[in-house]
């Protein structure tokens, strides 16, 4: 059954490709079938129930009919929606099929089909042309990727094995894309650039397949190590640190949505990556309590960031069909145009800055509590974790709600800036939201039902199901207050009096326009001042001059670290060398004969001697 | 009968000298004709009479060398000769007394290969004039301008291979020549096409002149 869910969608991604011709046909085609895999997928996992590979489904088996949905009036009035609809149910159907495989080829195979197939999602609005450089970028990560899998498995072939190089090429491997720090390049460029909903399936649900990779091959392969769950535990926990809080950092100072959401994301594997990272901390010190807390954290948080992320890669869809633009500084007072969207958005950004009555709070909150079992504990090493895990975490926490207050306020809030003229809203593209948001609450009240059903026989969980009942009962309060006073202030406050409407920001000026508004930018300037050395904003400043100025104008933007101090002069040096060496392509065949010949000479003399 | 074994592999690394040093191209052809012949021939002097006469197998693939190498492919490649109009490679790459010393030091090359080998059960000569004709193949295709000796060159390149497999008794030694027959049957057939292509788009048959359609920058 399960299996089937895989097989339906690639056959309706065969289907939607053969009738390419016939736009409405081939988007029908598509939506029934993610929606046909999702509900075979989920029965599937209800019937077999294959516990952590359901975990790995989870997200694609939610997000792929939410995203097609959303496709549905995104890509109207695109080239070729055959095209779209065909590899989207594709990507879709290897995502899937990769948490049920266990052989590592055809993993790999499906693996290097997913990156293919998405490639070309990513590049479907292939006539923009700053796109070439992106989609250049996406495959070189999905290649680089592939490569180094490859070479895990060699080495993991060979007979004595090679240890801790091993585990480190598979971890790169996957980290790729799973956006590890340093290997995250790829995902504030493809994410921005790729259709939204494509950007919402990449970003909740494919980038979560790397730690399936690193949990089902590259740990067994750990044997060989001193202590494997140490080094995994260490490795994954500073990676993730260094993720998340760099990944945030970045977060707030972009300028582009997508891009802002892109590098959430990256904090966001950078969470789920310390939340595994303390597992395995836990399980080498045989420390239960926090063993079930941080693995609660890591199942709670894919989940979250997945309908969560979803929930905001649509509405940034949405946005961007309205407006024709992601830059937030351009954008402003979106709330009033697209209400739903704007609401949704506000609300998914209160969840995933991890704010306590939504579910982005438990899963961090969980994280916390094991942190917390780790600092109470008698080990030096799990104390020295808790305290880095907890203290990484309440700094990621506060940048979070600095870069989604950005997001909301800039996109949404107050006058709009430089759009004149704004779309309106669709509801094919508002209810996805919708209904990933219900999900996004609902899975507060779930939790404590589903994981007291799953961990019934555990005696030392009990603690942790009483505190998930706890949340949700505080949850449930805290949503019947904000209706109340919802209710209170919209229709018992207003009773009988008059409904005056004037414009936002007035702020006492004269003649207010909306460009004296606090932009985005302007809003997150103090902090990212702050973070500067890290950050390395570039500047353009011309200030006003004299008394009657004529012009000035400010412009900064926050390009990518690891690229400019780390690839960019790796690559460069790359490319001299390859430069030097292409001499040797003369087009004369006798040299490359020649060359051959040398080669083949120095070969058997070498053999001879050696 | 080691005697004329040992006259075979001496006339073979003969044959290598006077490929690197004539420019006449009837002549070459004729030598690596030569050299096709001798390598049908030479399983014929190897073979242990005493012990009674050989298979199928053995004639067949002796008739094979014999007919192609020393027959078909020649002539195909005098024919292809004769339709570009092209007598002698005037300008090699590397002059002839150049060719000559070069192919010496390989020979001597070959011997010191062939002692640090040490293989038991195969004719004296038999390893250091294959590894002579696989040089001199290769050093031909590098050295010399028309398309007509380069493929002439691989042929003694193939010759060497050959040479090796008949010396060696190798085991699946008749189903490898056959494979690597057909590859030089692809590749002479394919040159006699080009050859008469070439000649008649570009008016000559350089091979060193095809650079100008490379893709790189330097070639344009």
């Amino acid at each position: 059954m399960i299996y089937w869910s895989a097989g339906i969608a690639a056959i309706a991604g065969v289907l939607a490709l053969l009738c390419c011709r016939r736009g409405n046909l081939a988007g029908a085609v598509g939506v029934a079938g993610t929606v046909i895999a999702a509900v075979t997928g989920l029965a599937g996992i209800c019937i077999s129930q294959p516990g952590l590979s359901a975990l790995f489904m989870l997200p694609t088996l939610i997000l792929a009919p939410a995203g097609a949905f959303h496709s549905l009036a995104y890509i109207k009035g695109h080239g070729n929606p055959g095209i779209y609809w065909g590899f989207f149910n594709l990507t879709a159907a290897t995502m899937l099929a990769l948490p049920l495989i266990s052989d590592f080829v055809p993993f790999l195979i499906v693996w290097e089909l997913m990156g293919i197939f998405s490639f070309v999602l990513v590049m479907f609005n292939y006539k923009a042309e700053e796109l070439k450089r992106v989609a250049w970028i996406y495959l070189l990560a999905c290649e680089a990727g592939g490569l180094l899998l490859m070479l895990f498995w060699a080495l993991a072939h060979k007979a004595e094995g090679s240890g801790y190089l091993l585990v480190v090429i598979g971890m790169a491997g996957f980290g790729l894309k799973a956006g590890f720090p340093l290997l995250h390049l790829w995902l504030p460029e493809a994410h921005p650039a790729a259709p939204a909903p494509v950007s919402a399936i990449m970003s909740g649900a494919m980038i979560n397949l790397g730690f399936w990779g690193i949990l089902n091959f590259v740990f067994p392969e750990a044997v060989l190590l001193h202590s494997p769950l140490a080094f995994f535990g260490w490795t994954l926990l500073i990676l993730g640190c260094i993720g998340s809080l760099g990944g945030i950092i970045f977060a707030f100072a972009q300028d582009n949505l997508k891009r802002l959401l892109a590098y959430s994301s990256i904090e966001n594997m950078g969470i789920i990556s310390m939340a595994l990272g303390s597992v395995f901390l836990a399980a080498h010190s045989q420390h239960t309590e926090m063993l079930i807390f941080a693995g609660l954290g890591f199942v709670f948080h894919i989940i979250n960031h997945a309908l969560l992320k979803g929930t905001l890669f649509l509405g940034a869809g949405q946005v961007y069909c309205s407006t024709g633009t992601l830059s937030i500084d351009k954008m402003g007072g979106m709330m009033k145009k697209t209400p739903v969207t704007g609401s949704c958005f506000t609300l998914a950004s209160l969840g995933i800055s991890g704010l306590p009555p939504f579910n982005g709070f438990i899963g961090e909150l969980m994280i916390y509590l094991a942190a917390f079992a780790g600092i109470c504990s008698n080990s030096m090493m799990l104390r020295g974790a808790g305290i880095l895990c907890a203290l990484v975490l309440s700094l990621t926490g506060a940048c979070a709600v600095v870069a989604f207050a950005k997001a909301v306020g800039g996109t949404f809030l107050g006058e709009s800036r430089q759009i004149s003229e704004c779309g309106k809203e669709s509801p094919w593209m508002y209810v996805p939201m919708i209904v990933l948001l219900t999900l996004a609450v609902l899975s507060v009240f779930a939790a404590p039902l589903i994981f007291g059903f799953l961990l019934k026989d555990i005696a030392v969980a009990k603690n942790a199901v009483e505190i998930l009942w706890m949340t949700a009962i505080f949850s449930a309060v805290f949503y019947a207050l904000c209706a109340w006073i919802f209710f209170w202030r919209r229709y018992v406050l207003v009773r009988g009096k008059e409904n005056l409407s004037g414009p936002t920001w007035d702020c006492g000026y004269a003649k207010p326009s909306a460009r004296m508004e606090y932009t985005g930018s302007a809003v997150v300037q103090a902090l990212a001042d702050l973070f500067n050395g890290f950050l390395r904003i570039r500047r353009k400043v011309e200030p006003p001059k004299g008394l009657f100025p004529e012009k000035a104008s400010f412009e900064w933007e926050a390009p990518d670290g690891s690229e400019r101090f780390f690839w960019a002069p790796l690559f460069k040096f790359f490319a001299g060398i390859s430069d030097r060496v292409h001499k040797f392509q003369s087009g004369y065949l006798h040299m490359y004969v020649l060359i051959m010949t040398i080669a083949l000479i120095a070969m058997i003399v070498w053999a001879i001697l050696c | 009968m080691n005697m004329t074994v040992s006259l075979i592999l001496t006339a073979f690394m003969a044959v290598c000298l006077l490929l690197s040093a004539s420019s006449r191209l009837l002549h070459c052809i004729r030598m690596v004709a030569l050299q096709g012949v001798l390598l049908g021939v030479l399983p014929c002097f190897m073979w242990n009479w005493e012990s009674g006469v050989p298979g199928g197998e053995f004639w067949f693939s002796s008739f094979i060398n014999i007919a192609v190498k020393g027959v078909l492919l020649p002539v195909m490649l005098v024919r292809a000769m004769h339709k570009a109009g092209v007598k002698r490679e005037l300008e090699p790459l590397a002059g002839y007394s150049w060719s000559l010393l070069i192919i010496t030091v390989a020979g001597a090359l070959a011997l010191w290969l062939s002692r640090s080998l040490e293989l038991s059960g195969v004719p004296v000569l038999a390893v250091p004039a294959a590894a002579m004709t696989v040089f001199t193949g290769l050093f031909i295709i590098i050295s010399r301008r028309k398309a007509i000796t380069q493929a002439l060159g691989f042929l003694a390149f193939e010759n060497g291979i050959a040479l090796f497999g008949v010396a060696m008794h190798l085991e699946y030694g008749f189903f490898v020549e056959l494979g690597i027959l057909l590859d030089v049957l692809v590749l002479v057939f394919v040159m006699g096409i080009a050859v008469f292509q070439i000649s008649r788009e570009f008016e000559h048959i350089d091979a060193d002149r095809l650079n100008l359609l490379t893709d790189t920058e330097e070639g344009k």
